[in-house]
C-alpha cells in the first residue's frame, strides 16, 4: 500500500478523533465527575459503543486471526459463545450493583468505590496496583497490534516505533482534552468503523478468493484440521479449554477501563440494552477474525510463531482494493485505540484520586480542577510507559493478553462480593485479591503443579476460598460503611 | 412469573450451556455444511443463539430498573 495513501487516511482519521475530542471538551472539564464518568450520563448508543469499541482490542483483530491461523476454527469456539453469554451477565449481576453504589457513595473510579465500600483506603490502593500491573500488558498488546499492522502495510516504511508513538499520541491527545465524552464519543466513530470493514473485509475476502466454498476447499486440502476442534492440541485439551472458558468469561467485567463505563451509564436501562445487544456485536466481531486467520493459513502457509500476528494485514493486503485495505488498517486503529483511550483515562483517573490524593496531607476541600490536571499528566506518563514495553516486550499479542486476562481475573471474586455481599469485609478483600494473584504467580512460575488446567483456574478458586474463609473468621464491616454502601436492606 | 421460578429457568439454561460448551462428547470431524458452513461454527453459533435467548429472559424477568 502506498505511504500517500496511507498518510491521507492516518491525517483523516486523527482529525475526526481528535475533532470529536474538542467538542467533547465543552462540558468535560467542569468536575471530575463529568470528566471521568461524562456525568453518568452515557445512553444507550454511546454506552454500547464504548463498551464494544473498549472490547474490541488487537486481541481480537491482530492476535485471534494469528491464532486461528495456527489453531483453526476452534478460535471461535473457545473465545467468543462464553463471552457472548457472560460478558453481559457479568455487567448485570456486577456492573449494576456496582453502578448502584457508586452513586449513593459518589465513587469515580473502582478502585475509589471499593475503598469508601470498605471504609479502607488500602483496599482501593491495592486494587489499583493489580489493575495497573494488568492493564499497562493489556496496552501493551494493544499497541504492539497496531504497529505491527502499520509496519506491515508499508512494507517496513513505518517501522514499529514510529508506528507505536502515532497511536499513543493521537489517543492522548483527544483523551487528555476531552475525558470520558470524548472517548466515548470517539469509540461511536471507532466501532463504527471497525464493525463495518469487518463485515465488508470478509465478504469482499470470500468473494476475491472464489467464495465462501472455494476458501473452505483451500483450507480442507491444506490442513482439514483447522476445521475442527484438534483435542490434541494443548490449546483445545478438556482442562485448558475449560480453564480458559472461566478466564474468557470473566475477565472482561473486571477490566478497568469497562468497569468505570459501567458506573457511567446514564441508566440501568441502557445498560440491559447494552446487554441484549451484545451477544450479535460479538458474534459479528469474532468470526471475520477467526474465518480471516483459517483462509489466511490456506493463502499463506508456513508462518511460524508469532509471525502470524500479521496474517490479518497480509489477507487484506492481498484480497482488497488500496483504498480499503486503508480502512481496514483504519479498523486496527480505531480498536486500538478505542481500547488504551479508556486505559489511559482510567488508570489516570485512579492514579490521581486513590493514590495521590491519598498520600497528600489532608487540607479540607477537594481541588477539583488539580484532580482533572493531575490526571492529565499522568496519562501522558502512562503512555509514555506502554511505548518503551510495547518496543521491548517480545511475546506474542495473544501470549501476552492472555498473562494480562488471567490476572484480571483474581480480582473478580472481590469485584462482585464487595457489591453483593454485606458481610464481605476489607480483610477478605484484601486476602482474596493477594491470595489469588500469588497462586497465579507460582502457577505462571511452574512453581505450582496446575494439573493440566492453566493457573488462572486455581489463583481464581484461592481467590474466593480466601475471601470468604477470611471474611468469616474476621469482624463485620462497620455498619455505618455498610449502610453507606448499601443502603436500607430489604425486609 | 414468580421470581424464584424465573431464576430457576435461568440457572438451569445457564448450567445446560455450559455443559453445552465443554462438549467434549461430541466427536470432532470435518464437516463443512453446504460447503461453506464448518460444522463447528456452526453449532457455536446455535450455542450463541441460545446464550441470546437466555440474555433475553434474564434481562426481561429478574432484572429492574432502580435508576428512576
Amino acid at each position: 500500500m502506498s505511504l500517500t495513501t496511507i498518510g491521507i487516511a492516518l491525517v483523516v482519521y486523527a482529525g475526526l478523533v481528535l475533532f470529536l475530542g474538542v467538542l467533547s471538551t465543552r462540558r468535560s472539564s467542569t468536575s471530575p465527575e463529568e470528566y471521568f464518568l461524562a456525568g453518568r450520563k452515557l445512553g444507550t448508543l454511546v454506552l454500547f459503543m464504548a463498551l464494544f469499541g473498549t472490547n474490541a482490542t488487537s486481541f481480537v483483530l491482530v492476535g485471534v486471526p494469528g491464532q486461528a491461523y495456527h489453531d483453526g476454527v476452534g478460535i471461535f469456539g473457545l473465545n467468543a459463545p462464553i463471552v457472548a453469554l457472560c460478558t453481559p451477565l457479568t455487567f448485570l449481576i456486577v456492573g449494576i450493583p456496582a453502578a448502584r453504589m457508586a452513586r449513593r457513595l459518589n465513587a469515580v473510579t473502582p478502585a475509589e468505590l471499593y475503598a469508601k465500600r470498605f471504609a479502607s483506603p488500602l483496599v482501593g490502593m491495592i486494587l489499583f496496583v493489580f489493575f495497573l500491573a494488568y492493564t499497562l500488558p493489556y496496552m501493551v498488546v494493544a499497541v504492539k497490534g497496531a504497529a505491527v499492522t502499520l509496519d506491515r502495510v508499508t512494507d517496513g516504511a513505518i517501522p514499529m516505533a514510529a508506528g507505536a508513538a502515532a497511536v499513543i499520541t493521537v489517543a492522548l491527545a483527544y483523551t487528555t482534552v476531552g475525558g470520558m465524552r470524548a472517548t466515548a464519543w470517539t469509540n461511536v466513530l471507532q466501532g463504527s468503523i471497525f464493525a463495518t470493514f469487518l463485515i465488508v473485509a470478509i465478504v469482499l475476502i470470500a468473494h476475491s478468493m472464489g467464495g465462501v466454498d472455494v476458501a473452505m476447499d483451500r483450507v480442507e486440502a491444506v490442513n482439514p484440521d483447522l476445521l475442527r476442534v484438534d483435542r490434541d492440541r494443548d490449546i483445545f485439551e478438556p482442562r485448558a479449554w475449560t480453564s480458559w472458558a472461566l478466564l474468557i468469561s470473566l475477565t472482561v467485567v473486571a477490566f478497568p477501563h469497562m468497569f468505570v463505563r459501567l458506573l457511567a451509564a446514564e441508566s440501568e436501562r441502557a445498560l440491559t440494552t447494552v446487554c441484549k445487544l451484545y451477544p450479535i456485536a460479538l458474534a459479528a466481531l469474532w468470526l471475520p477474525p477467526v474465518l480471516i486467520g483459517v483462509w489466511g493459513a490456506a493463502e499463506f502457509p508456513g508462518l511460524e510463531g508469532r509471525e502470524s500476528d500479521q496474517i490479518f494485514a497480509m489477507m487484506i493486503l492481498e484480497h482488497l482494493p488500496e483504498v480499503l485495505a486503508a480502512i481496514g488498517f483504519l479498523a486496527v486503529l480505531a480498536a486500538v485505540m478505542s481500547t488504551i483511550d479508556a486505559q489511559i483515562l482510567t488508570l489516570g483517573s485512579m492514579l490521581t484520586r486513590d493514590v495521590l490524593d491519598r498520600l497528600r496531607p489532608p487540607t479540607g476541600e477537594r481541588d477539583d480542577s488539580r484532580d482533572i490536571r493531575n490526571a492529565r499528566v499522568f496519562g501522558v506518563a502512562i503512555a509514555a510507559v506502554v511505548l518503551v514495553l510495547s518496543l521491548t516486550w517480545g511475546q506474542s499479542v495473544y501470549g501476552i493478553a492472555s498473562i494480562a486476562f488471567s490476572g484480571y481475573v483474581t480480582l473478580t471474586p472481590t469485584l462482585y462480593l464487595g457489591v453483593t455481599w454485606r458481610r464481605f469485609n476489607k480483610e477478605g478483600a484484601i486476602a482474596s485479591v493477594l491470595c489469588g494473584n500469588v497462586v497465579l504467580a507460582l502457577g505462571l512460575t511452574g512453581v505450582l503443579p496446575t494439573f493440566g488446567f492453566l493457573p488462572v483456574f486455581w489463583a481464581w478458586l484461592a481467590a474466593i476460598a480466601a475471601a470468604w474463609l477470611v471474611t468469616l473468621r474476621t469482624p463485620p464491616p462497620p455498619a455505618t460503611a455498610n449502610f453507606m454502601a448499601f443502603g436500607f436492606r430489604k425486609g | 412469573m414468580q421470581r424464584r421460578i424465573a431464576l430457576g429457568i435461568a440457572w438451569f439454561g445457564f448450567a445446560t450451556l455450559l455443559a453445552l460448551h465443554i462438549d467434549y462428547w461430541r466427536p470432532q470431524r470435518v464437516i463443512v455444511y453446504g460447503g461453506v458452513l464448518p460444522e463447528e461454527i456452526g453449532y457455536r453459533m446455535l450455542w450463541m443463539a441460545g446464550a441470546w435467548i437466555l440474555l433475553l429472559f434474564v434481562c426481561a424477568r429478574l432484572f429492574e430498573d432502580r435508576s428512576g
